[in-house]
């Protein structure tokens, strides 16, 4: 991407042009190819949440627990929200661990991943590329073999360095940095690959500061990748199974690996409820992100590069 | 009690089941040791997870805290346990863990078990002593059956059926699910084949063309959730599963019919449940305290009525018994075999037989049809 | 100031050599000895477990099909999530922000949870199979557990929400003035996409499709799950060497075979796209 990324210079603000402007695709709405375009979104968009409906449909049941706690009923036959209130604390527990654990590693994915991504871009050392691959190689691990390797290795730091991480929040999180700071790398990379660094020597030729520079110029520029990487880490960590099933422990249980359990062994009518929750959730944090620095700044950092 | 024979001991209680009748329920008191103090040290339990914990937590719960124990829970399966605890290099993440008998050999190998002492364990002697020994006791039974929509068979015109292979009729194709062969489930089922075309518990080959028949032809090879999950939508119309699955079936809506396993003539092929103490662990006074609350009467009863379990409690047992062949049957007892003379004659697995790897390898490969 | 940024670049660098080294050699390492059981292995160094990894159809083939998934779902999920980025990346600002909140919304939602909502889509008697029966589209009810067709479309659903959302960020980087000025120029749409936009996003979308990649090869719960015990990808076999049957060295070789693998599969993408790219700039 950094081949073009030259001619592009740094992007404008806002997502397309605002309506005073006239918006130059308004014409697709009446064009075939527009109207297939549109089609095909709604249509994509309705598939995704076909089960997603399903799921929060059939967790207002209100179905008694006898009838409910073999298998989920859709449509409902009528609204409740006794399984909303019956929600078993600990799967308020491993929502908590979830979240957390999500949150603390998309922060330490972001310390890692935006001195990385600075480092890769700007710095001239011989194996910059081969540095490069390295830091991208846990893209290309499968979280299986991570999951399990992770473990033995905490396992025998225990026996060796007497440091316990099997079970433990530090452990898990450790693991999901591992994976999550490649996104970071690249949503953060793409931003710093089309600015020019001139600007920045130009500041510091006017006298400021290294670290005021970073703050003024460097980091705003980079803003859009951190939202973006920090996106892309918490929703791989918030949505991973794999890795958790092999690192958690009894109080750091996150709550996908409970509602596998309840999906492969045995039914608890309370999760489809609990899911609901975090689908609504996600929504609230949602419009407080879109409130605070608006969603956009999300998703214009790339995610690739 | 006195020790005694399975099949006498059986005989005692149907008689002493008889004369108490209902009466026992007035007795709920588990012959508890004195109540211990623990300091308030955190036990860890490995078990299967999602309701069997709540259950835990509900029926035992209190009771550990009384004694100053605070449960924690890693849900799983027995042979996942295992091989974490061969992770752990000794030291394990977990105090008690739940043991199905084929891989119980495994876990003993691996010295991975503590020998209890019994003397921490006094609900023991409710136990017929065929259900416990010195690294395990056993708190639950099942007994696999097959389980059919009994409405859709007489739709199709389907007979019946009265054993494993009845459920390759060509009407079935794509719906049946079986459980997966690796698994504990399916050990009884696939007993039953190998037993009926002249193999056994150590050589299954026999039944291995069944069973390939069977991946042609099953939906999937699945646990209780999707096995429970497509029975309602209709997805399939029977299934290798437990009676109490079948009761929560019934209870949930769906015309559920059950015919239970037979082997050498004998109908009924239990599975059973244990609890061990974790070598390693720093508490196995308080895993003993567990132990001995899980085959008390609140957890027992609690698994029967809410997960469909057997009772190994004897005093449970007996009571059970007498809820069968009432007209109004809110335990389910229809699918589950209670009657002690009927408990008596089922067939028991000779799980000292089963090679779990060497069946493992084999039905791997079957399983997707190899 | 250059040298700072090497220094920079230091912290991190270490932090991943020792995570993904240390763990990954330490498990590596019982692939080469014989498994004895229970976790045990031979004294001796072999590499047994890679020759029986080649040799028994059972492994290898769950390794091709594995392969065959993944690059199948990858690129059918690139096909219907490209004209989907591509549209919200050209919204107004205000619908932009709506669909892309209900795809991030549903990201959110657990794997395994989306797998029972798309088993009861899917249910025999429900409403889309008695619609597509009615429509004469099928003959037979279809499911979605233990077919491939079923678990194609799971992966495919699956990885859509996140695949839309790299991809936009990918098209994002496409600048709406070129678009606009080869429209203007006369060109018609689709040569404006298949010259202009398609191209500019070829490396975002080939770095975005290998992530997918890198990510369905490994998938576990989702191929569990949906393959209902009658089609075992290669995470799924590793899974039941190691947490079923405790064999460190045939599960530690599955590993190091779909590592490298996977590895390969990337390396090859990323020599062909330069390739194809120079040529494309040496044409033009």
């Amino acid at each position: 991407m950094s081949e073009h990324a030259v001619t592009t210079g740094p992007k404008t603000r806002t997502l397309v042009p605002t309506a005073g402007f006239g918006n130059p695709f308004s014409k697709w709405r009446k064009s075939l190819g527009g109207w297939v375009l549109n089609t095909w979104v709604a249509f994509v968009i309705i598939v995704i949440y076909l089960p997603i409906i399903i799921v929060v449909g059939a967790s207002v049941d209100p179905g008694s627990y006898i009838e409910s706690r073999a298998f989920l009923t859709f449509p409902p036959r009528g609204f409740s929200l006794q399984w909303y209130l019956n929600i078993h604390p600990r799967l308020w527990q491993s929502l908590w661990v979830s979240v957390s654990m999500a949150s603390i590693s998309a922060v330490f994915g972001l310390l890692i991943g935006v001195p990385a991504a600075l480092g890769l871009i700007r710095c001239n050392w011989r194996g910059k590329i081969f540095m490069g691959a390295l830091l991208r190689a846990p893209l290309q691990i499968p979280f299986i073999v991570i999951g399990v390797a992770f473990l033995q290795a905490y396992h025998l730091a225990a026996e060796v360095f007497h440091i316990n991480l099997v079970g433990s929040f530090t452990g898990l999180v450790l693991g999901h940095v591992f994976v999550a700071s490649p996104y970071v790398i690249s949503a953060v990379g793409v931003q710093l690959q089309r600015f020019n660094p001139s600007m920045e020597e130009a500041a510091l030729i006017h006298g400021a500061s290294r670290m005021r520079t970073f703050m003024r110029i460097t980091l705003p520029i980079i803003m859009p990748g951190i939202y973006a990487g920090g996106l892309y880490a918490f929703l791989i960590s918030f949505g991973d199974v794999t890795i958790s099933l092999f690192l958690a422990g009894p109080d750091t249980t996150p709550f996908p690996v409970q509602v596998l359990h309840t999906i492969t062994q045995d039914f608890d009518p309370t999760v489809p409820a609990m899911a609901s929750l975090v689908c609504i959730g996600s929504l609230f944090v949602l419009l407080a992100v879109q409130k605070l620095v608006g969603l956009d700044v999300l998703l214009r950092g790339g995610g690739s590069g | 009690m006195k020790k005694t024979t399975f099949k006498q001991s059986l005989g005692l209680l149907g008689v002493a089941a008889g004369v108490l009748g209902l009466a026992l329920t007035a007795i709920p008191q588990n012959a508890t040791a004195q109540t211990k103090d623990f300091g308030g040290i955190e036990l860890t339990i490995a078990t299967f997870p999602s309701t069997w914990e709540i259950r835990f937590r509900e029926e035992i719960g209190p009771a550990m805290e009384k004694m100053n124990v605070k449960l924690k829970f890693i849900g799983g399966r027995s042979d996942e346990f295992l091989a974490k605890l061969i992770l752990a290099r000794g030291s394990p993440t977990f105090d008690v863990v739940e043991i199905t008998d084929h891989v119980f050999p495994e876990l003993l190998e691996g010295g991975f078990l503590n020998k209890l002492n019994h003397g921490n364990i006094p609900n023991i002697e409710f136990l017929n002593n065929a259900m416990y020994n010195e690294y395990k006791v056993g708190y639950w039974q099942t007994q696999q059956a097959i389980l059919y929509n009994h409405e859709k068979f007489a739709e199709l015109g389907i007979p019946k059926p009265t054993e494993p292979e009845d459920l390759l009729h060509p009407k079935l194709k794509g719906k049946v699910i079986f459980p997966s062969l690796t698994g504990y489930g399916a050990v009884s089922v696939i007993t039953a084949i190998a037993k009926k075309h002249g193999g056994d518990e150590e050589n299954i080959d026999p039944a291995l063309p069944i069973l390939r028949k069977f991946s042609a032809q099953v939906h999937s090879f699945a646990d209780f959730t999707p096995m429970s999950q497509a029975m309602k939508n209709g997805d399939i119309y029977a299934a290798f599963s437990s009676g109490g699955s079948a009761r929560r079936l019934r209870d949930a809506g769906v015309p559920i019919g059950i015919h239970h396993l037979v082997i050498d003539g004998k109908q009924g092929v239990p599975s059973f449940g244990y609890l061990g103490s974790v070598k390693g662990s720093k508490h196995q006074e308080a895993a003993e305290a567990f132990i001995n609350e899980a085959i008390g009467l609140e957890m027992q009863e609690g698994i029967f009525i809410n997960n469909g379990t057997i009772p190994t409690n004897s005093k449970l047992q007996a009571r059970f018994a007498q809820e069968v062949g009432q007209e109004k049957d809110p335990f389910g007892t229809l699918y589950r075999l209670l009657a002690p003379k009927t408990i008596a004659g089922m067939y028991y697995l000779k799980f000292d037989m089963i090679d779990r790897r060497k069946w493992g390898k084999k039905l791997q490969r079957v399983q997707i049809g190899k | 100031m250059r040298a700072n940024w090497g220094l920079v670049l230091l912290p991190p660098l270490v932090f991943s050599v020792i995570l993904l080294f240390g763990p990954q050699i330490m498990f590596l390492r019982a692939s080469f000895y014989e498994d004895l059981g229970i976790g045990r292995l031979g004294p001796d160094f072999t590499f047994i477990n890679y020759i029986l990894a080649f040799t028994d159809s059972f492994y290898y083939e769950s390794l091709i099909l594995n392969f065959q998934l993944s690059a199948s779902v990858t690129l059918l999920s690139l096909f219907v999530a490209y004209p989907v980025a591509y549209r919200i990346a050209r919204m107004t600002p205000r619908w932009a922000m709506i669909i892309l909140a209900a795809i991030i919304v549903s990201a959110f939602l657990s794997v395994a949870i989306k797998i029972l909502g798309m088993i009861i889509l899917f249910s025999a008697n429900g409403a889309l199979n008695r619609f597509l029966l009615w429509t004469g589209l099928i003959s037979d009810t279809i499911g979605i557990i233990g077919t491939i067709p079923g678990i194609i479309f799971g992966l495919v659903h699956l990885s859509i929400s996140f695949k839309v959302l790299l991809l936009f960020s990918v098209i994002q980087t496409v600048p709406r003035s070129l678009e606009e000025a080869a429209e203007i120029h006369g060109a018609k749409r689709w040569r404006v996409y298949w010259r202009v936009v398609i191209p500019l996003s070829l490396p975002g979308i080939i770095s975005v499709s290998l992530l997918s990649f890198n990510l369905i090869m490994g998938a576990f719960v989702s191929a569990l799950v949906l393959g209902g015990g009658k089609i075992f990808t290669l995470p799924v076999l590793i899974q039941q060497s190691l947490m079923l049957f405790s064999e460190f060295g045939i599960s530690a070789a599955l590993s190091a075979i779909l590592m490298v693998f996977v590895f390969t599969i990337n390396i090859i993408s990323v020599i062909m796209v330069t390739r194809i790219h120079a040529a494309r700039l040496a044409v033009t």
